[in-house]
């Protein structure tokens, strides 16, 4: 501390919560392959969606829109439920904040998802228990504190996704297990 | 925070994105990695960086976002709404701001920065606040520390520091214009364009414009303290893995309207001050390298020059200023910071009758070395030892240590506290000042006494104030949404300088006149202790409150000397604020401010409440229309008096709207 701001200031070291989840997300759509029948087309989009209660403002739009990831446009969707995600790559729930569904709700939501090749992103260690496949964790004390990742690999493998090597190598934890052991 | 390893990290294209349409500035992170995005660190509270939370000091972050919120234009302004600061405005260009007391017609214990480079006069000290008072448009915020920080900052900062930072000329590409015009802000204008000049690197330019009507004096009439400032600026930062470069020039003109009457040495023995102006610029450059052991060096320099007449002065200065800086890691804990500046000041004065200056020229070669430890102990304990020693022209040398300690009891709780000890150097004015106050007229000591001049003079014996200041600090968050901020001091100060009066001199510029002379001593002791507390509260996703209230008490001894109750008598006892910011839909925002400072008893100054309201509309996606309310709470009211200038002038309440646009 008490070193002159101004230096602290050139170098951008701190971020809002949300943009780096976006970030996050926009690396997944990267780095996560899909099976070829979940798309329609070669160059339909990889939509993301976001169940229920939406926490990113317009930052994740932001963060995604006009960007490339594995040679498809991205697309942000908002939608209510897990019901309304047939068009869904990418499915976040917002565990965290006020408006959170409830476990059994997420837990619902999670199982609906998982029939189909849709990427399942929580904000809480416990969803993965749930059967979300990613989820982020904030790591570090005080005003230090990061944002990483777990993955989960049963419930992708159940659902066709792999994630590549690089990816898994940013996670902090990787789950081998199946969640009725985590 | 742990400062060093922040300049350390790979650089991040964070990129903010200022939308019109909602005055939040959403940062977005473009072409991330998984290693960079695991190395950010999360802001808290209302999505802005805040590095203040572990901080052992008493520090304090007011944005530009929240500032223009609730329609802050200028930064004394915006500084009302800081702990513990107090803000006086006497005329329209004239503030008086200090913060933990000492609230003088010449504020001279608060140390102010702008993107690094010392703002304060080496004539008495003091900001001329005239000519950084508009709020840059490409502010990104101001910092303010209660307390002495002089091992880091040098001598005076004493009472405080307020650090004014502009962004990064990487965040501010495109092009902003804004128009505006109301019942006090006559009229104003700001215009930037910012664009890319190769690989990392970004620019811009601008300029800015303000009109500033007159405030009113007791029988309603126009004060005659209108002004206008006009700057041109450019900014250029270029940032990579390896090194980081940022170069700022800016050129300022100034006219001011001058009320009142001067001292003049022949009958009625008082005369119409001409107009003032205020004109100068500075260039500024800062490089830093990271080298490969997780340190950086970094070097600054900037030059300034200032031509300046608003009374009771006329001066011109060139000021130089280079300062290298070293940062590195000793094993896990330590984090060492030293680095040296030197400073050479080349200051004029045109004498006047009024005030003069002996001799009038003064050229003055300052330099100063620091080093400071932060030092980790264990998981939640944090120890900060500093000293600097610096070597000025009056006094010779001078040290600063100071310490801080830091426990984080939980995750979200840290207590601090600091002992530390801070000088204030005298100045120029202080040694060679010879002020004249008034003329008597004749016969005013007797019938055959001839026109008296009262005149403060300097000394050049004197030696400098000092400081030691002991503060104890807490602060904690709830969530992301909350977050308060405790601080109890005491400070003790020694050698104060107050004003004794001399025996009448009936000599030395006789027959033509007397002269009743005061001088400056060494000979007042203070003690002050006081509170503040600051709070945030997120209390719904588009809406925030913020609220802080001080307390202070300041004793100022032995009060036969001249200026010691004044000191006391005008410090406010307990100022207090409220602000809500909050986003209607899309396109509504409506900021709300209150504040309530207490009465200063020596000055004749009552107690007041304000209020600003600023309602603002996006029009469209880069179209924003503002409309704001000042001081709306009286029709006038009276913040500060003073016998040097003895002009009782009122601030009035004031609407201004402002159109602003943006690609």
């Amino acid at each position: 501390m008490f070193l002159p701001a101004a230096l602290l200031a050139a170098s951008a070291h701190a971020a809002p919560e949300y943009s780096i989840k976006a970030g996050y997300i926009l690396l997944f759509t990267r780095y996560v392959e899909w099976p070829a029948r979940a798309f329609a087309t070669p160059g339909a989009p990889i939509v993301v969606c976001v169940v229920g209660a939406d926490p990113f403002g317009s930052v994740l739009d932001a963060t995604l829109v006009g960007q490339l990831s594995q040679r498809r446009p991205l697309s942000v969707r908002r939608v209510p439920d897990a019901d309304a995600t047939q068009d869904c790559h990418v499915a976040f729930i917002g565990t965290k904040g006020a408006e959170r569904p409830s476990s059994e709700q997420t837990r619902q939501w999670l199982d609906v998802l998982a029939e189909r090749p849709v990427l399942t992103i929580t904000e809480t260690i416990e969803s993965l228990q749930l059967g979300s496949m990613l989820t982020f964790v904030e790591e570090g004390v005080g005003d230090q504190s990061r944002i990483r990742f777990d993955a989960n690999l049963p419930p992708m493998h159940r659902a066709g996704l792999s994630a590549s090597s690089q990816m898994l190598l940013a996670a902090r934890k990787i789950h081998r297990a199946t969640s009725d052991e985590l | 925070m742990n400062a060093a390893t922040v300049p350390l990290q790979a650089v991040i294209a964070i990129q903010l994105i200022a939308a019109v349409s909602s005055a939040r500035a959403d940062v977005i992170i473009r072409n991330p990695t998984f290693e960079q995005l695991a190395r950010i660190t999360v802001t808290s509270v209302t999505g802005t960086a805040r590095p203040q939370f572990t901080s052992p000091a008493a520090a304090y972050v007011l944005t530009a976002e929240e500032l223009s919120y609730v329609g802050v234009r200028n930064i004394p302004d915006g500084l009302r709404y800081a702990p513990g600061m107090q803000v006086s405005q006497l005329q329209a260009a004239r503030w008086s701001i200090a913060t933990r007391g000492f609230n003088t017609i010449a504020v001279d214990k608060l140390l102010v920065l702008i993107d690094g480079r010392s703002v304060y006069t080496p004539l008495w000290s003091g900001v001329y606040w005239e000519q950084h008072a508009w709020l840059d448009q490409d502010l990104e915020r101001v910092e303010v520390i209660n307390g002495p920080a002089g091992s880091v900052w040098g001598a005076n900062a004493m009472n405080g520091v307020v650090n004014i930072l502009s962004r990064s000329a990487r965040d501010t590409q495109g092009t902003a214009l804004t128009v505006g015009t109301g019942t006090e802000e006559e009229a104003f204008g700001s215009f930037r364009h910012g664009g890319t000049a190769g690989e990392n690197a970004w620019y811009r330019a601008y300029l800015d414009y303000s009109r500033q009507d007159d405030t009113e004096l007791g029988n309603g009439q126009p004060t005659g303290d209108a002004w206008d400032m006009a700057r041109i600026g450019f900014r250029y930062d270029r940032e990579d893995e390896a090194q980081r470069i940022f170069f700022k020039a800016e050129g300022q003109s100034g006219e001011f309207d001058e009320p009142g009457v001067i001292p003049s040495p022949t009958p009625p023995y008082e005369e119409r001050p001409p107009r003032g102006y205020n004109r100068g610029g500075f260039v500024q450059g800062v490089w830093s390298r990271r080298l490969p052991d997780a340190s950086e060096l970094s070097v600054s320099a900037w030059y300034e020059r200032l031509d300046r007449r608003l009374q009771p002065t006329d001066e011109q200065s060139n000021t130089f200023d280079i300062g290298v800086r070293y940062l590195t890691q000793l094993g896990g804990a330590h984090t060492i910071a030293a680095g040296a500046l030197y400073r050479y000041v080349e200051h004029e004065t045109t004498s006047t009758f009024q005030l003069s200056f002996l001799p009038p020229a003064h050229t003055l070669h300052q330099w100063s070395a620091y080093l400071q430890d932060e030092i980790k102990l264990g998981e939640r304990f944090g120890a900060t030892v500093g000293v600097r020693v610096e070597d000025n022209p009056f006094t010779g040398n001078e040290w600063q240590p100071d310490l801080r300690l830091s426990w984080s009891i939980t995750d979200h709780q840290l207590l601090w506290a600091a002992l530390g000890r801070a000088v204030r150097t005298p100045t120029i004015a202080d040694e060679s000042r010879i002020f004249i106050n008034q003329v008597l007229p004749p016969g005013s000591l007797g019938i055959d006494s001839p026109p008296i001049i009262r005149a403060i003079l300097g000394d050049t014996t004197l030696d400098s104030e000092e400081l030691i200041a002991w503060q104890l600090g807490w602060r904690a968050r709830w969530q992301d949404d909350a977050m308060l901020s405790a601080s109890v001091f005491y400070n003790d100060y020694d050698r104060l300088i107050l004003y004794q009066p001399l025996p009448l001199d009936t000599a030395t510029l006789a027959p033509d006149f007397w002269v009743l002379p005061l001088a400056p001593v060494n000979g007042g002791t203070a003690h002050s202790h006081g509170a503040e507390l600051a709070g945030m509260w997120q209390a719904a996703a588009r809406w925030r409150l913020f609220g802080e209230v001080s307390y202070l008490d300041l004793h100022v001894e032995p009060p036969d000397l001249l200026l010691a109750t004044n000191l006391a008598g005008s410090t406010a006892q307990v100022q207090a604020s409220l602000r809500s910011n909050l986003e209607l839909g899309n396109d509504w925002e409506i900021g709300i401010g209150l504040r309530y400072v207490d009465e200063l008893p020596a000055l004749n100054v009552d107690s007041y409440v304000e209020a600003e309201v600023r309602v603002a509309k996006a029009l469209s996606d880069n179209v924003k229309l503002a409309l704001v309310g000042r001081n709306l709470w009286e029709a006038r009211h009276a913040e500060f008096r003073s016998a040097s200038f003895p002009i009782d002038s009122y601030i009035e309440r004031s609407v201004h709207l402002a159109l602003s646009w943006r690609r």
